[in-house]
């Protein structure tokens, strides 16, 4: 349970909160590096609840500047993008990737108000198929970009294959990617005995948790101790300020990526990656509804058609709030828990149903979640100690602390989980833990 | 720039504002009288400053323009039943005039005198020309008609557009017009313009300066250019009070055309946008440069077109990019409303930059703010409400010696009037 302040603290990201301004200390994923081209349409974005536009000028360069032009509001949207710079349809004004007023044509040759204006613009950068913001007070010295080892493997051994807008605060999300009890319920179909292209299924739901507190966020592991005495375990990482790592295959590593749009939308990134192999599927999300009932689809289902006028047009999905997320009867007597037709939305709809900031005044929390609590009260020391001080909040200006791996491995009853893997969560070696002779995959 | 206090003054508009108590002091164009075409027709949901009204033409074809609820449980009188000289609510029963006069109350035993008691809120009405006026203010007594002369010839043309945004984003996308310049012919270059024409002019020099009056009508501007053969290549324009503009448009000459735009406030957030002229000999009305949709019964239903915010407009890139236009949005109109909306519905004043090409946004606000404060505090009449002939203006372009005064070198066609009904063959 929180109180109302710190529910406040923890959740509301806007210019000038405390976790607002710790979210301005990191580098955001923004949107695919693809969908800003050279010269091409600028794109309406909103992050940390400011609203901007992210484009990309004659030279390559990625931008983010404010919606409007300074002038008389007017939306820089509707503008021409060309030779290097943003130009404003109204009047002609233009501005530069850095926010200079590079042209007032309708002013007196003579004048100098040109020079006097800048616009807002943040720095953006281009790393692992996604261009990043970086929002911060210094924008001329910025931190590296975290080096998240899906961005430095090469294309094909990596894939982004989930991206849609929560319609809820973010840190549900990230709450919902760290609970890790709640699977073998929600995310369950209800027969053994059927396939698994209705949801998992966990004989096993109780499993101890030991937590770590690490130099970028947590590890946790959840242990399941096995009949042969060998325990079955599986490591979840939680790297600030809204990355969670569910646990890996052999055959993959998942991220999930809850960034704020403000407060009450998230924009959601889910990749996957491999060391050393190229992964099959899809690059790039893609959505399709299976044609079958209580059958998921592998991502997150189809998007509406673009919701033009609106930020990350192209992002809302139509499973959604205004659908009961496709929940189907039928499917959820005979087939699976919820009869939503995707893992993810099933998360979505559960944290989208707590309301657009949940009140954490009225929670019981148990002891299987554990990771939740801990994972807040980090957020809110970090974010307490960046506003006291000025302590640099974890991670943020250390990017290679973001070459992290989880696993989902049987280790025999007497290793210590955090030496057996470490080489692995690390990435000192791309070889799969097999630490009690056993792999183990999903 | 303005404060937030000044923002908040200049744009809102409903009952009890200053800026909504000084608009009620004039007429102003209510609805179409196209819209109620004929005696017993169905009511219209109306919103005008904020209120919620519905309009009806009754047996006599006199126009009614009451409250929308019922003054006894508050139900729409949208659902009423107009016949026999009234509108009659549905829920009782109760009926009302176009007078606001309760006229029937068969709900009431008979002896009831409670129907003498009670009225609802009715604002008088006058039609001229295909326009239904109102007035809405505190004289019992109301003022004349404004002299605005598009509406003044039985020959005219009309057109009406929904625009999501605040009243005075509009009309000061008329006060704005150096945009015309990037916005409107930003595409226009020596190449594909005619020399000596008003667009090479456009398409050659782009910045422009400024010359604002103050007037009994308002405020007026003079931009000026100076041509190659040495004159200046001048573009007037008014602003008049409470929301008219008359504008140089693209290639009209000065005096040429009588017409007007109102921008009358639905509330705060929705205006509609009337362009009114009258015709020329010959000409035949044309409501067709924007493709609209068909008039719905709620309250934003009227007067929508297709191209809107939600589909961008329609924006075309691959034509902005080939500069077939400045912008790949079909159409000047649309074009204006894609500018204005953008900004949202209302736009924070206080981010603004305003340069030396914005004197006339500035200027007007602070006369139509100062206005609105004098009425507010000690009842002075606002202007031009009691002198309808202050309307007697027209805007356009013209090239002028460059050393004349504009002001008063063009008053003869600024100041064209004629009333008598212009020779016409087809019918309005």
């Amino acid at each position: 349970m929180l109180t109302q302040e710190e529910t406040d603290l923890l959740c509301r990201v806007g210019a000038g909160t405390p976790m607002g301004e710790l979210m301005r200390q990191y580098w955001l994923p923004a949107t695919y590096d693809w969908e800003l081209e050279p010269d091409g349409q600028p794109q309406r974005v909103r992050l940390l609840g400011e609203d901007l536009l992210a484009w990309r000028d004659t030279n390559g360069v990625a931008a983010f500047t404010q919606e409007r032009c300074p002038h008389r509001g007017a939306g820089l949207y509707f503008g021409r993008n060309e030779e290097g710079g943003l130009r404003c349809a109204y009047h002609g004004w233009k501005f530069d990737v850095d926010g200079n007023c590079v042209d007032m044509p309708n002013e007196p040759p003579t004048s100098n108000f040109k020079n006097k204006l800048k616009i807002t613009s943040y720095k953006g950068a281009d790393f692992g198929g996604v261009t990043w913001i970086y929002m911060g007070p210094d924008q001329e010295n910025p931190p590296g970009v975290p080096q998240f080892e899906w961005g430095l493997v090469p294309e094909a051994q990596r894939r982004h294959y989930r991206r849609f807008i929560y319609e809820c605060n973010w840190m549900q999300g990230l709450e919902g990617e760290l609970d890790s009890t709640h699977a073998p319920f929600l995310h369950s179909r209800l027969n053994p005995e059927d396939d698994p292209k209705y949801g998992g299924y966990t004989v096993e739901k109780f499993a101890d948790f030991k937590i770590e507190n690490t130099d970028y966020g947590l590890v946790y592991g959840a242990e399941r101790k096995q009949a042969d005495g060998n325990s079955y375990w599986r490591t979840t990482h939680f790297l600030f300020p809204f990355y969670g790592m569910f646990p890996a295959t052999p055959a993959r590593v998942p991220l999930s990526i809850y960034v704020p749009i403000d407060d009450y939308y998230t924009m959601h990134f889910g990749l996957e990656w491999h060391p050393t192999k190229e992964l099959k599927g899809n690059r790039w999300p893609e959505g399709d509804l299976p044609d079958e009932v209580g059958v998921l689809t592998g991502g997150a289902g189809p998007w509406k058609p673009e919701q033009k006028g609106t930020f990350y047009s192209k992002w809302w999905p139509a499973i959604s709030p205004e659908t009961d997320f496709h929940m189907d009867l039928e499917a959820k007597k005979n087939m699976n828990y919820t009869g939503i037709p995707s893992i993810r939305q099933q998360d979505a709809a559960l944290e989208w149903s707590m309301g657009p900031i949940m009140d954490r005044t009225k929670e019981h929390l148990g002891t299987a979640d554990a990771t939740v609590i801990r994972s807040r009260r980090r957020l809110i020391a970090a974010a307490r100690a960046f506003a006291e001080d000025g302590t640099p909040p974890p991670g943020s200006q250390n990017p290679e602390l973001y070459k992290v791996r989880s696993c989902s491995v049987v280790l025999s009853g007497d290793q210590d989980w955090q030496e057996a893997l470490g080489d692995w969560f690390y990435a000192r070696t791309t070889d799969y833990p097999t630490a009690a002779g056993v792999m183990t995959g999903q | 720039m303005l404060t937030p206090v000044e923002n908040e003054l200049l744009c809102r508009v409903g009952p009890g504002t200053p800026m909504g108590n000084f608009m009620r002091e004039y007429w102003f164009p209510g609805l179409k009288s196209d819209e109620l075409p004929e005696p017993d027709c169905a009511p219209v949901r109306i919103k005008l400053l904020g209120e919620e009204l519905v309009a009806f033409r009754d047996t006599d074809g006199n126009v009614g323009l009451v409250d929308n609820y019922c003054p006894h449980r508050r139900a729409s009188l949208f659902f009423g039943r107009n016949e026999e000289c009234g509108l009659r609510c549905v829920y009782h029963g109760w009926k009302f005039d176009v007078n606001g006069n309760c006229v029937d109350m068969p709900s009431e035993p008979a002896e009831s005198n409670f129907k003498d008691k009670v009225r609802i809120t009715a604002y008088p009405c006058q039609e001229r020309n295909g326009i239904v006026w109102t007035y809405m203010g505190s004289r019992e007594v109301p003022p004349p008609l404004p002299e605005l002369e598009g509406n003044m010839h039985d020959s005219y043309n009309i057109t009406v557009l929904h625009r999501p945004i605040n009243w005075m984003q509009g009309l000061e996308g008329e006060m704005d017009t150096l945009h015309v310049t990037f916005l409107h012919l930003g595409h226009l270059n020596e190449r594909n313009t005619e020399p000596g024409t008003f667009n090479r002019f456009q398409a050659t020099m782009r910045e422009g300066r400024f010359d604002v009056r103050e007037t009994p009508h308002g405020t007026s501007y003079g931009m000026f250019r100076p041509t190659p053969d040495g004159q200046n290549y001048w573009r007037v324009g008014h602003i008049l009070f409470p929301f008219y503009a008359m504008v140089p448009g693209i290639e009209n000459p000065l005096g040429a055309n009588a017409g007007f735009i109102a921008y009358v406030p639905m509330d705060d957030h929705h205006t509609l946008e009337w362009g009114v002229r009258a015709l020329k000999p010959g000409e035949t009305p044309n409501d067709n440069l924007r493709d609209y949709l068909p008039n719905e019964t709620d309250w934003y239903g009227r007067y929508n077109i297709t191209q809107n915010f939600a589909n961008d407009f329609l924006i075309d890139r691959e034509a902005q990019r080939n500069n077939e236009s400045f912008t790949g949005i079909k159409g000047i109109r649309q074009q204006d409303m894609a500018m204005t909306e953008s900004m949202g519905s209302i736009y924070d004043r206080t981010k603004e930059h305003l340069g030396t090409t914005d004197q006339m946004i500035i200027k007007t606000r602070r006369r139509f703010i100062a206005a609105a404060r004098q009425l507010a505090e000690d009842g002075t009449p606002p202007p031009g409400v009691d002198t309808p002939t202050a309307y007697h203006q027209r805007s356009g372009q013209i090239a002028l010696s460059q050393d004349v005064d504009w002001w008063d070198a063009t008053k003869e066609l600024r100041e064209t009037f004629n009333v008598e009904p212009m020779v016409m063959e087809a019918s309005g």
